[in-house]
């Protein structure tokens, strides 16, 4: 004949899961390498552990004996050169002048060009008057 | 071949349009006929109106508008007051050019002493000559005032 188990009321299930979650979180708690206690964590670093170099850049006294180290190298002034143009400002660089003269002298030729044109499609000058006659008039005369 | 027939269309209207404005000019000498020289020294303005295929106004020169030259009132000019040339860009039509001689600087009907008008063909010929001659001189509004001995 098979044993029976105790039979536990449903508060008396409920309290015992209850008992066991406080017990979980004692334990994490209390343990020193959990993550509940390394957010309170006041342990002064160990004097063993070597110590970063905080010295400024700019005294940095190290000083490479490779003298090809230092060396410049061509792609350094490749580099140094794009950065030289990239940096110019658009009315430093030739290309804006040569554009802007163009469109100027091209704008100065299309207004005196036309001017001409459109006074020559329209008969151009008049003829120089005859210094033996008494006058000259009408059409390209002066009034 | 766009290139190519764009060029020559501009070409081909700048030709066309070069060709709407030549000007067209008309020299005309102006004489006084039977006017003798008594009656052309009365004249103080002479004007010139055209008309027809072109249209213009303008006095000859004279001293009453300060001109450097003058031909009215005359200056050794006569018995041919002189030529004139005229411009225009009228090649088809007839152009009429009206001398009027005046007694007085007031271009007015009462101080009208003689006229005359020459009428010429616009054609495309570049120079053209035409002599005008004045008319008849209204002695009874423009009595000599020179009085012979």
């Amino acid at each position: 004949m098979r044993r029976m188990a105790p039979v536990l009321s449903p508060r008396s299930r409920v309290g015992a899961r209850l008992a066991l979650i406080c017990a979980f979180l004692a334990v994490m708690v209390a343990t020193p390498w959990s993550s509940a206690m390394a957010a309170e964590d006041t342990e002064e670093p160990k004097a063993s552990r070597s110590e970063p170099d905080l010295a400024p850049q700019a005294e940095d006294t190290d000083k490479p004996r490779d003298k090809s180290l230092l060396a410049r190298k061509p792609a350094d002034d490749a580099v140094a050169k794009k950065a030289g143009e990239d940096g110019q400002a658009f009315y430093e660089k030739w290309q804006f002048w040569a554009i802007t003269g163009g469109i100027v002298a091209g704008g100065l030729l299309a207004y005196f060009g036309g001017k001409a044109l459109y006074h020559s499609l329209n008969g151009g000058d008049v003829r120089p008057c005859n210094t033996s006659f008494i006058g000259c008039y009408g059409e390209g005369e002066p009034k | 071949m766009t290139h190519r027939w764009l060029t020559l269309s501009l070409l081909a209207g700048a030709l066309a349009l070069g060709g709407c404005n030549t000007y067209h000019y008309y020299d005309i000498t102006i004489g006084f006929g039977t006017i003798s020289l008594e009656q052309a020294g009365v004249l103080e303005l002479c004007h010139l109106d055209v008309s027809g295929a072109d249209t213009h106004s303008a006095d000859l020169p004279s001293t009453f508008n300060r001109d450097s030259k003058t031909v009215c009132p005359l200056v050794n000019n006569w018995p041919t007051l002189g030529t004139f040339e005229y411009a225009t860009f009228a090649d088809s039509g007839s152009i009429t050019f009206n001398i009027t001689g005046f007694k007085d600087t007031s271009r007015q009907s009462d101080n009208l002493c003689t006229s005359g008008s020459v009428t010429m063909t616009a054609n495309s010929e570049i120079t053209q000559t035409g002599m005008l001659t004045m008319g008849m001189f209204d002695d009874n509004k423009c009595p000599n005032s020179v009085v012979h001995p």
